[in-house]
């Protein structure tokens, strides 16, 4: 490969219940080693909240139909197109370009993957067929007609089985079938259903365990296994909704070697370079497992390795797509000579949990099931499991109250069971609370195909919280909760104290917290990948940051409302702090964000942003800066109790108040306003909704349709509106339209949608420039250079995935977003 | 359980607490990287004389196996971890790693930052001896500085008499220098009738059996210090059956044939080193356990090819001679614990066996 001089990087599109920031990051680590390799990038992506379409070469905003990709193609005549960075859409649009003829006529390679494995990625049945030719186990499937042949089958492949129509008239018709008594019912419903009146039986995997493996190859074949993550619930429930544990915990070292290997034959056979992410089903019983998914792209669980492990996938792979083998790749001075080849091994525990978006929709289906519920992900690090899990708990920030332990204590004992056997959302407190009442692993395990290991470790942290609660303010106890992963927060709840209390006590007994770096040889090497997790043992690997530095508190897992808005902030600010010459240290937990990318910060904590971490950081770091989310509004209110010595800025990420549409066009003007002047930007009106049948903030245009007087008139107003702001930021102006009258609204910071939206309409970086604003060096006047035609945005929400009828669009409801460049 | 102390010659102490056997124990201190079984590793005669480190925080989330030992009454001193996880609680649940290491008075100290004692041996740069106390008082220091580990491992983990363990392929003798079960598992599998001979069986012993080849195991400490009449043996079976050496094996086998050992100043015990196997220029990965290497320039290469490399440290990772069907590796080709990936050397073995044999 030469002569790689450009690739198209075909984007993911507007986030998703499926994916969030992870391809974002992988984007954006994979464009800056093709830049220093001196290939071209070229980004074709919608998606507002990107931080790479504005890293890459060309940042191509154009919708993701095969149709554009054409003209970009026939535009920029790209080498190479790489999809796997755009998730599983991405492959599709690949195989349309495949069926165009436009990458052969073209002589495009196909990067990471060959013409056939992208078939087989877009078709379960092709790739079914290729399994089952290699001989690698997948589940048994067999086509009848009839009942007879149906209860033949499902009597040979033991209940439940699943039956499916072939062909299905209508929608998806599948029916889980435990016992005989409910199987005619089922084959008679799903041949009705059926166009080829056949049905297929086939055989369930629900119960067994989880286990997702990492895999990377290069173009000469060496293979790698880089991560085997186990899923603490069995198949059934869907792998991102479950908590998962990097390494896997309860598999014996024979599981793990025969997964590896079919893991590798698979990768091998579909000729992959790159990574792959394989799923199985585990049948711990007999032994036996099962092939579920192999999908040859980037995705959550690739940045959770990735996190977990220390071992630089993206980096890593960029250089296999470009050609370079495994042995050629030299990972610079913090690594040693050929560490890209060394297995990572880890000598910590990573923990992932799921975030939920039910505090924003209640209404949202708590059962878990196949399909996936939760909108984003967060991990702790810890030295055991518990210390993990404990600080992945801590991780989710905005949970609603009726996931804390409290709570489960108000259910009844039917309510319980039912919840243990229906596993919802939040289910971990639930099985706490279980355990707290008397039920046996055993029963545990056997109601939630759970592996009694976790039941194990579950009833160590009940009876660690109950032993912790029933020796208040005692130092050994403090000692022994923290060395366990227990929050301030909730040491706290269980003395009936304050966390500040709880960090005075510390300080006190000089019970200080210590880091252990996340490096991928478990300590063999002297090697640094500069991410940290707190530990209280013996060593301490902390050094402070060489100065000038500024700390920044990302906004942790994807919330609903700002989507990935809030991480696209973060990065471009840590981007031009770094262009003023900071060294960036970072905390941040949550595995798919783009702020933890290896580029953008000298040092990353993987912990979570609560008070006692951000003074325990501040201490060793000594920053200049403190840059930290508004949202986290209990942390900065214990903040201000605190005499600090860091100049201290706020990141705007909260959602205005007017959240709901109205019947009223808006209008919103917006400014950069450093103090003493508002630098206008122009004004985005709102679009109607044809689903709200209203005017909602989630959908606008940009510029607004304004006539010349009219807009003039409604500046000088907003400007005098934004004159009188007490802090210099990023704000909106909001005027309300009746009839010919417009109304000033209110003045408020304009949100991080907006402002993501806006520096791509305008071209103009506002999250830097935010941070010019408190580092004083905005020094050039700002130009705002006339955009042409129409900018439209359309946020995009969850209601479809998570089940939710009649779903209503609200600012505080979105999951991505959209853009569009329209000619006039 | 018990306070307990990890106490080194340097006079550092670790505190922590106590599981397994309550016996103080003594040994030279490694680190083992892997992040899988656990159990194979404690079985392994390879620790003899030594207490491991697990850097994997969590051990014991399955108990102990039945089938997974890789000896039936393991030497290793001790363990160091950074936390058990024994599923105490659940009564269906076969033997606990505390229960069984108390069974084979096995100490282990739990609680200890495992990175920072990695830490330190990878500073130390030479092995450090180590001791697992009740008390870290001068006492204990005392009988640390005392202690005298023999050199006589294999003698001590070698089977003192012959056994079969019969098949109905191949015949194969083994030779046990601290034998891992591992290495009769893959001959089993291929059908191999085997009989274990003892470490100072003699080449007309081994012949007298008529084997279709023979296998030098893996086993503890330095090559030196095993009795010379060995390297006579190995020097005289390469000559008429096929060999195949591994771990202490084939470092026996590379000194018969000239070449010379030398100390690992860290000694490496992992899985995940790249290995690179030199006459396909394939890239693999195995299990290593080693403290004793052989020195690249030492080997004589009108008599040894070197064919596979350790691709971090350089290391001679395996051996061929150029004029007998003899072969060896460093790595363990069986696993257990560890990729399956160099397993097809045992097929390479019977298959060298078998064209001798077609010859005949």
């Amino acid at each position: 490969m030469q002569n790689l001089k450009s690739v198209l990087i075909i984007g993911a599109g507007a986030n998703d219940v499926q994916h969030g920031d992870e391809l974002d990051s992988a984007i954006y680590q994979v464009s800056q080693v093709f830049k220093q390799m001196k290939i071209k990038t070229i980004l074709v992506d919608d998606n507002p909240f990107s931080v790479s379409l504005e890293k890459v070469d060309h940042g191509c905003i154009v919708p993701l139909k095969v149709e554009s990709l054409v003209d970009i193609i026939n535009k920029f005549h790209p080498d190479a197109i790489l999809p796997t960075l755009g998730n599983r859409q991405a492959f599709e649009l690949t195989q349309e370009l495949l069926e165009k003829g436009i990458i052969r006529k073209e002589n495009i390679q196909l990067l990471g993957v060959p013409e056939a494995t992208v078939r087989q990625v877009n078709s379960a049945v092709l790739l079914e067929r290729t399994l089952r030719q290699m001989e690698a186990p997948v589940k048994k499937i067999i086509t009848v007609n009839n009942y007879q042949e149906a209860l033949d089958e499902a009597t040979k492949l033991g209940y439940p089985v699943i039956i499916r129509s072939v062909l299905p008239k209508s929608s998806s018709t599948r029916k889980i079938v435990h016992d005989r008594s409910e199987l005619a019912d089922a084959v008679k419903q799903c041949l009705s259903q059926s166009r080829a009146e056949q049905v297929v039986v086939q055989q369930s995997l629900a119960g067994y365990k989880e286990i997702e493996v990492v895999v990377q190859r290069d173009s000469s074949g060496t293979m790698m296994m880089l991560s085997m993550i186990e899923d603490m619930d069995p198949i059934g429930i869907h792998a991102g909704d479950s908590i998962a544990f990097n390494p896997v915990q309860t598999l014996l070292d024979r599981q793990i070697q025969d997964i590896r290997d079919t893991a590798f034959a698979i990768t091998r056979k579909l000729r992959i370079v790159g990574t792959n992410h394989i799923q199985f089903a585990l049948d711990t019983n007999s032994d036996r497992f099962y092939v579920i998914k192999s999908s040859p792209y980037f995705d959550r669980i690739t940045a959770f390795a990735s996190q977990s492990t220390g071992y630089p996938i993206a980096q890593v792979t960029a250089q296999l797509y470009a050609g370079k083998r495994l042995r050629d790749i030299d990972l610079g001075e913090n690594y040693i000579h050929h560490a890209a080849l060394v297995e990572p091994t880890m000598d910590h525990i990573a923990a992932r949990v799921p975030v939920w978006g039910f505090s924003e929709l209640p209404k949202a289906s708590r059962l878990l099931g196949t399909e996936k519920r939760s909108v984003g992900t967060v991990f702790g690090v810890g030295r055991s499991t518990i210390e993990a899990l404990f600080k992945a708990i801590e991780s989710r920030y905005n949970e609603p109250a009726d996931f804390h332990l409290a709570a489960q204590k108000q259910l009844t004992d039917d309510q319980l069971v039912a919840k243990i056997v229906h596993p919802e959302a939040g289910r971990l407190f639930v099985l706490i609370e279980a355990m707290q009442r008397g039920y046996s692993i055993s029963e545990l395990s056997e109601m939630t195909k759970i592996d009694p290991f976790y039941f194990d470790q579950i009833d160590k942290m009940r009876s660690l919280i109950q032993e912790i609660a029933s020796h208040p303010n005692k130092e050994p106890f403090l000692q022994k909760a923290k060395s366990y992963g227990l929050s301030n927060q909730l040491i706290a709840r269980l003395w009936e104290t304050t966390p500040e209390q709880i960090y005075q006590m510390s300080l006190d007994h000089q019970l200080m917290t210590k880091y252990k770096e996340i490096e991928p040889s478990a300590g063999e090497f002297d090697q640094h990948t500069n991410s940290f997790y707190s530990a209280y043992e013996e060593e301490n690997e902390i050094e402070r940051t060489p100065q000038p530095s500024a700390l920044v508190v990302g906004t942790g897992g994807l919330r609903l409302g700002l989507s990935n808005s809030s991480d696209y902030f973060v990065a471009m600010l840590l981007q031009e702090l770094q262009n003023e010459g900071f060294n960036n240290v970072v905390i941040n937990s949550n595995p798919s964000s783009v702020t933890l990318s290896p580029e953008l910060a000298k040092k990353r904590y993987i912990e979570p942003a609560t008070i006692e971490n951000i003074l325990q950081i501040l201490r060793i770091e000594q920053p200049q800066y403190l840059f930290i989310p508004a949202s986290y509004g209990k942390l900065l209110n214990s903040l201000q109790k605190y005499d600090l010595d860091v100049k201290m800025v706020i990141i705007p990420d909260e959602l205005p108040s007017n959240a709901a549409g109205s019947d009223k066009q808006r209008y919103g003007f917006n400014y950069v306003y450093d103090g003493n002047y508002a630098y206008p930007l122009g004004a985005t009106t709102e679009l109607f909704s044809p689903i709200a049948l209203n005017y909602q903030s989630t959908a606008l245009r940009y510029p607004a349709d304004l006539v010349s007087p009219t807009y003039q008139k409604l500046n000088d107003q907003a400007n005098a509106a934004v004159l009188q702001m007490e802090k210099p930021g990023l704000y909106q102006v909001i005027f309300e339209q009746t009839n010919d009258k417009f109304e000033l609204l209110k003045v408020q910071p304009l949100s991080l949608p907006e402002v993501a939206f806006l520096s791509k309409a305008l071209r103009l970086n506002l999250p830097g420039i935010f941070a010019q604003l408190y580092t004083n060096n905005l020094d050039t006047l700002l130009e705002t250079k006339a955009v042409p035609g129409i900018v439209t945005y359309r946020a995009t929400f969850p209601f479809k995935a998570l089940r939710v009828k009649g779903g209503i669009p609200a600012r505080n409801r979105v999951i991505g977003a959209q853009m569009q460049f329209l000619d006039e | 359980m018990a306070a307990r102390y990890l106490i080194f010659e340097d006079g550092s102490i670790f505190a922590g607490e106590g599981f397994g056997s309550p016996a103080v124990t003594f040994g030279e201190v490694v680190f083992n990287t892997s992040m899988t079984g656990y159990q194979e590793i404690i079985t392994n005669q390879v620790y003899n004389n030594q207490i491991v480190v697990f850097t994997q925080p969590n051990i014991g989330s399955y108990g102990i196996q039945r089938n997974i030992y890789e000896s039936i009454v393991p030497t290793i001193k001790g363990i160091i971890i950074r936390s058990i996880s024994d599923a105490a609680n659940d009564n269906d649940r076969q033997l606990t790693l505390d229960k069984y290491l108390q069974q084979m008075n096995i100490p282990g100290i739990t609680n200890i930052d495992t990175r920072a004692v990695v830490h330190k041996l990878r500073k130390a740069g030479r092995p450090l001896k180590g001791s697992i106390v009740p008390v870290p008082d001068d006492h204990a220091f005392d009988q640390l500085h005392a202690t005298v580990l023999t050199n006589q491992q294999v003698a001590q983990v070698s089977t003192p008499k012959p056994y079969p363990n019969p098949g109905t392929g191949l015949s194969v003798v083994v030779i046990d220098f601290g034998l891992k079960h591992g290495i009769l598992r893959e001959l089993s599998r291929r059908k191999c009738n085997i009989t274990v001979l003892p470490y100072t069986a003699t080449a007309e012993e081994i012949l007298r059996l008529d084997p279709d080849g023979v296998v030098l195991s893996s086993g503890p400490g330095n090559p030196q210090n095993v009795r010379k009449s060995v390297l006579e043996m190995i020097q005289t079976v390469q000559t008429k059956v096929p060999l195949f050496a591994i771990g202490l094996g084939h470092e026996l086998f590379g000194i018969a044939n000239g070449a010379n050992v030398q100390q690992i100043p860290v000694e490496h015990h992992g899985m995940n080193h790249p290995i690179h196997e030199i006459i396909t220029d394939h890239v693999v990965y195995a299990t290593q356990a080693e403290g004793y290497t052989i020195a690249r320039n030492s080997v004589d290469r009108s008599q040894l090819f070197i064919t596979y490399v350790d691709m971090i440290d350089d290391s001679v990772q395996g051996l061929r001679h150029r004029r007998y069907p003899a072969f060896s590796v460093q790595f363990f080709p069986d696993g257990a614990p560890g990729p399956d990936e160099t397993d097809g050397l045992f097929d390479e073995f019977v298959d060298t066996m078998n064209r001798r044999e077609a010859r005949h």
